[in-house]
């Protein structure tokens, strides 16, 4: 078999082997890794490389190099899990940079970090004011966790004396130009109440297409989207009705029925005509 | 009463000629029958209340 055919089938097998291996050793992002994690990356790659190029090395011999280097790993995370000294000697602990706003000066020169750079850390954190920080730890990761003063914390609906009830949705009080008793009930009022809102706001009911009240007792108002010749003929018939109820008032019961629903159909017709 | 129906009837017939002029789309033909049908019963009513 030619050397070049043979570095191609070693190469396949070996990124098979990687990939085996990879796997095994977990998801962790690379920034999670751990110092054992780091070198087994690098000495794997680096054996890998050996062996495919290297023709005169044994492919099973790189093979157990990979194996046995992924086995520490593998055996520290299991350590790691069952004890917090393993977790501590291989993963690292946190270092306190920054104590109630005072900079611990001795952390910063034992993780060999410079003033500079610290700063750029709680920058990143949009932190500008070392006096805002309570504490400021470095994860064994690189990455600069930040407590800030209370005084400094955004504000969070506990933080406000004022008591905030919960969110309720605001209720339909006229749909389609029609009141919507039973949302009227639910918050206390009556259709004398919503006729004297509407007054208010210059308007009839028969006039709104949507109307919803929030908590807090404002009203949202969407009126209907008339032309003047529709808004014309529903004066013109809300009179008719009226005249219709009016002189049925005055009629003994039998006629005065007769007028009451003509009353009705007017009101039925001013209905299309939205 | 005779002078409440009269208005009364006037008014229908101002919608029944709002309907003739302006329902170009004839939109509210329902409507424009039943107005003829109350201007008519409107009619015999006030006659009777005369």
């Amino acid at each position: 078999m030619s050397d070049w055919l043979l570095v191609i089938i070693r190469g396949l097998l070996m990124v098979l082997v990687l990939f085996i291996c990879t796997k095994l050793l977990g998801k962790k992002q690379i920034s999670q890794l751990s110092f054992f994690e780091y070198v087994t990356g690098i000495t794997i790659g680096s054996i890998g490389a050996e062996v495919i190029t290297g023709l005169d090395r044994q492919f099973l011999h790189g093979v157990l190099g990979i194996v046995s280097f992924i086995s520490i790993p593998l055996l520290m995370d299991y350590l790691s899990l069952k004890s917090k000294k393993v977790r501590d000697l291989v993963e690292g602990e946190g270092t306190v940079f920054i104590q109630q706003g005072k900079v611990i000066e001795e952390n910063l020169r034992k993780e060999r970090y410079s003033t500079d750079e610290l700063m750029e850390l709680l920058r990143r954190k949009d932190v500008f004011a070392v006096s805002d920080v309570n504490f400021a730890i470095l994860e064994p990761s690189g990455e600069l966790n930040v407590l800030l003063k209370k005084s400094r914390m955004p504000v969070v609906q506990e933080d406000i004396k004022k008591r905030v009830q919960d969110e309720k949705p605001p209720e339909t009080i006229i749909m389609d130009g029609e009141p919507v008793e039973k949302a009227l009930q639910s918050i206390g009022r009556d259709i004398e109440w919503l006729r004297e809102q509407m007054r208010k706001k210059g308007v009839s009911m028969s006039d709104v297409f949507l109307a919803q009240i929030s908590q807090d007792g404002k009203i949202f108002l969407d009126l209907y989207d008339r032309t003047e010749n529709q808004r014309e003929l529903i004066s013109l018939l809300k009179e008719c009705r009226e005249d219709f109820i009016k002189i049925s008032r005055k009629l003994p019961e039998k006629e005065g029925l007769l007028f009451y629903k003509n009353a009705e159909m007017i009101e039925g017709f001013a209905r299309i005509v939205r | 009463m005779y002078e409440d129906i009269e208005s009364l009837r006037q008014k229908l017939m101002t919608v029944q000629r709002w309907i003739e002029e302006k329902d170009q789309a004839l939109e509210y033909t329902e409507m424009y029958d039943e107005m003829i049908k109350m201007i008519n019963e409107l009619e015999q009513f006030r006659v009777k209340v005369k």
